[in-house]
């Protein structure tokens, strides 16, 4: 790592010049100023200004948590003012504090050592008493004892850097950075580190306020802590840095920008765990104090670190960890998601703390044959027996195959939207598709991917546009299905079952579904193809890491052929992605020239306004949004009036901003019959 | 032999209780800490993060459950939490706000889920039905939303609600 790193900072401190940009955005010049590591670097791509601001802005947030919450500077901190003799006193503390923590609650992490750490605790919580009580005279013995701890000393030092690591850092990262810190402090002399300790430092003392020899870098212990914590500051920015530069070959690109990093940082769980763990910790205030845009506010002071022994309790001390614990006893959805709104932590957690979910759908009782093998009303516990002895349930099913899929994944809150909310209902009542209500209510012929209606909430989900492209309609309304399918190449066998008995109503996609997998109520792709039985049966097949443009599609001959789509409503239908007009007068196209680089968020448009003669007062038209090939967003009216006027379009600009279309240019095109 | 195995434990407030092993080792702390095999009789362990007061509430509460073990609470809650716990755990729940703080902490730096569990319901049913804003003043929580984030979550909100 530490060769990489050479490579990746050639120049560490000598190119500050490099980059006098006077945005916004800069860095104060002394305050941890990352672009002057980030020059050409070992991938053969440059950073950008604005990546290696990206980069920098991601490493503040880590870092700076971790230097706050570690026990000692909080120390330093809140007794500034006894300063020197204090900072003697600290290093005892420190050790004291941490081999406490490390000892009692932290054993596990060095299974071999415990008992020694713990006989350290002893020595040093002894020492500092004795360093408190006793003359003067007793300090050189106290000395020489001292320099014979000093081996354990590193050793425990380390073992402290792993348990703020652990505690701020996941997964596989904590791990190689505590390993990195390991090296650095354990060989301080043998390898360079390539940033430099003394910036670490200077950040520090700034931010707190102190003067440099309250923190001498000469004190082993204040040394060895800035080595600790600058070893991990370059691991993570190597390690960031590498990602956004596959990131950034990915995309062809050469330089690195901050996107790369955005994308890395997705791509990454564990990465995007910290990140976004920290993002929703750190107070604003922090940002603002090192972007030089508030410098005089000093983010609030911990106040309840310890000290106040005696005093009253209140939940304000609760560590925030509990918080988790807490709301996994709320009893309702609706309290649940209006918690949501407490803070960005809170959201957090119950966005994505399965344990949460887990306990809510808990003695929800899941009633009705949801799904085919649901023939009985049965908690959870019973649904997990059920779904551990699953795969042997035949048919296939659709139902089956959302929850085994949800289950295998330990998604609890998908299984709770599912199980206890039923947002797939249409799935149930498939069978009614026969009925033209139904199909018009459930599946939009404008090819629109999905929309949820407020006002009936119901979840509407249209066939994808894809699928259109796939059958060849027959000309008029009572189309057929056609006989070309593709499907999945190594799935032939389960649609041969299928073959003679079924006809295929429409395949979903669920990696056009962009809206849905914000809320993660769906799976992230796949292709669900219904299937329709002679006897008015429905049957689902899900097939995960799949989706139409995919290339392991093979064609497929559906030997039957007699499900007939309903006849629409709609004046108007999509047919093999050209839109036929009925009554082509009263269907005008509205193109608008879509914002560039805002692709999604924009199939939803439950109502747009719509006059057809200024002299009107403007109302309220059911409309429908879809996206076309070259990315504009087409409007189709359904219920204006005929007329030979020119209509005007009147979109409401918060309606326009919501879908992020504030530069939209609106323009009218006259449909060509 | 075994059962008459004590171990002392040393609270932060430097006050030490005598307790039955068997009855600490409901503890996971405690418990990891004495299969690390010492052979001492009466093993002393230094609690340093806990006060006496908390210390002693969780002594009983671990005497009384390490005989009678406690009903897994229903998660969620239904209704108050007084309707589904046992009557000494009822008792044992009256206390004042302090001290039920200083106990989850206890109980989660002792690693003791059934009373972590007991006291973040409790938790729980007192911040029922209150708004963002109380819950927030409640815990000291900073509200860090814009008001367009706010926006969007309660849209996606509208989402998720039944019909």
């Amino acid at each position: 790592m530490s060769l990489f790193l050479t490579h990746c900072f050639p120049h560490a401190s000598s190119c500050t010049d490099h980059y006098e940009s006077d945005s916004e955005y800069e860095c104060r010049d002394d305050l941890f100023d990352l672009n002057r590591f980030t020059q050409p670097i070992h991938v053969g791509l440059d950073l950008t200004i604005e990546g290696s601001r990206k980069l920098g802005h991601y490493l503040l947030i880590i870092m700076w948590r971790l230097i706050l919450k570690s026990p000692m500077l909080f120390r330093v901190r809140d007794e500034a003012k006894e300063q020197v003799k204090l900072l003697e006193k600290f290093c005892c503390q420190r050790h004291e504090e941490f081999a406490r923590e490390v000892c009692c609650s932290n054993h596990h992490l060095f299974e071999d050592s415990s008992v020694e750490v713990f006989d350290d605790m002893q020595v040093w919580a002894s020492m500092r008493e004795s360093e408190e009580n006793e003359t003067r005279e007793y300090e050189g013995e106290k000395r020489i004892k001292l320099d014979a701890e000093s081996l354990s000393k590193v050793y425990t030092l380390s073992n402290y850097f792993a348990t703020i690591v652990k505690k701020y850092i996941f997964g596989e990262l904590a791990k190689h950075g505590t390993a990195e810190i390991y090296k650095f402090i354990t060989k301080q002399n043998k390898i360079a580190l390539t940033f430099k300790i003394e910036e670490l430092r200077d950040m520090v003392l700034k931010y707190f306020e102190y003067t440099p020899s309250m923190l001498p870098l000469e004190d082993q212990d204040v040394k060895l802590y800035f080595i600790g914590m600058t070893a991990l500051l370059e691991y993570l920015a190597a390690e960031m840095i590498e990602l956004g530069g596959n990131a950034a070959r990915d995309a062809r690109q050469e330089y690195i920008t901050p996107s790369c990093f955005e994308i890395a940082t997705s791509g990454d769980a564990e990465l995007e765990r910290t990140v976004l763990f920290h993002m929703n910790h750190l107070p604003l205030v922090d940002f603002n104090y090192f972007y030089g845009a508030n410098q005089t506010v000093l983010p609030p002071i911990d106040v309840n670190e310890k000290a106040n022994s005696g005093e009253e309790f209140n939940f304000t001390q609760l560590p925030t960890e509990l918080h988790n614990t807490i709301l996994k006893n709320v009893s309702s959805l609706e309290e649940l998601l209006e918690m949501r709104l407490v803070c960005k932590q809170w959201n957090y957690f119950i966005m994505n703390d399965n344990d949460i979910w887990k306990s809510l759908i808990c003695n929800n009782t899941i009633s009705e044959d949801l799904f085919r093998f649901c023939d009985s009303t049965f908690t959870v516990g019973e649904l997990e027996t059920i779904l551990s002895r699953g795969k042997d349930l035949k048919p296939l099913h659709f139902g089956q195959q959302v929850i085994n899929h949800f289950y295998e994944k330990n998604d609890w809150k998908s299984l709770y939207f599912i199980l206890v909310r039923r947002h797939l209902t249409f799935i149930r009542d498939l069978d009614l598709m026969k009925s033209r209500e139904f199909f018009d209510e459930y599946f939009n012929y404008d090819s629109s991917v999905e929309s949820y209606d407020n006002s009936k909430k119901k979840l509407q989900i249209g066939i994808t546009k894809g699928v259109f492209a796939n059958f060849n309609f027959t000309k008029h309304l009572s189309s057929r299905v056609s006989s070309k399918v593709y499907i999945p190449k190594d799935a032939l066998s389960e649609f041969l079952k299928f073959g003679n008995n079924y006809s295929l109503v429409g395949v979903i996609d669920f990696s056009k579904f962009s809206s849905f997998i914000s809320c993660r109520l769906f799976p992230k792709n796949g292709l669900l193809y219904c299937f329709y039985h002679k006897i008015n049966q429905a049957d689902f097949l899900f097939f995960e890491n799949y989706s139409l443009e995919s290339e392991q599609l093979i064609e497929f001959e559906i030997k039957d052929k007699s499900f007939e789509f309903p006849q629409p409503i709609n004046p108007y239908q999509v047919y093999h992605e050209q839109i036929i007009v009925n009554q082509p007068s009263c269907c005008p196209l509205f193109y608008l020239q879509q914002a560039q680089g805002h692709r999604s968020g924009c199939n939803l448009a439950p109502s747009v306004l719509f006059n057809n003669n200024e002299d009107k007062p403007e109302t309220m038209i059911q409309s429908y949004l879809r996206e076309d090939d070259e990315d504009n967003i087409v409007l189709l009216s359904d219920t204006l009036e005929e007329s030979e006027d020119t209509f005007s379009i009147y979109i409401s600009r918060e309606d326009l901003i919501l879908r992020k279309f504030e530069n939209a240019k609106i323009e009218y095109v006259k449909p060509n019959y | 032999m075994s059962e008459t195995k004590q171990v002392e434990l040393t609270s932060k407030d430097k006050v030490s209780f005598k307790v039955d092993r068997d009855v600490i080792l409901m503890s996971g702390l405690v418990k990891d800490m004495l299969e690390e095999g010492d052979e001492d009789e009466t093993p002393i362990i230094p609690i340093p993060n806990v006060d006496s007061k908390p210390l002693q509430k969780v002594i009983e509460y671990c005497q009384y459950h390490h005989k009678e073990p406690a009903q897994e609470i229903e998660k969620p809650l239904k209704g108050k939490i007084e309707d589904v716990i046992c009557d000494w755990d009822k008792k044992f729940l009256e206390i004042d706000q302090s001290l039920l703080i200083e106990l989850i902490m206890a109980a989660n730096y002792l690693n003791i889920k059934d009373l972590l569990d007991l006291t973040c319901a409790k938790v729980a049913s007192m911040i029922k039905g209150k708004s963002p804003e109380q819950i927030r003043e409640m815990f000291g929580i900073e509200n860090d939303f814009t008001p367009e984030e706010e926006a969007k979550i309660r849209e996606e909100n509208k989402w998720c609600e039944e019909a």
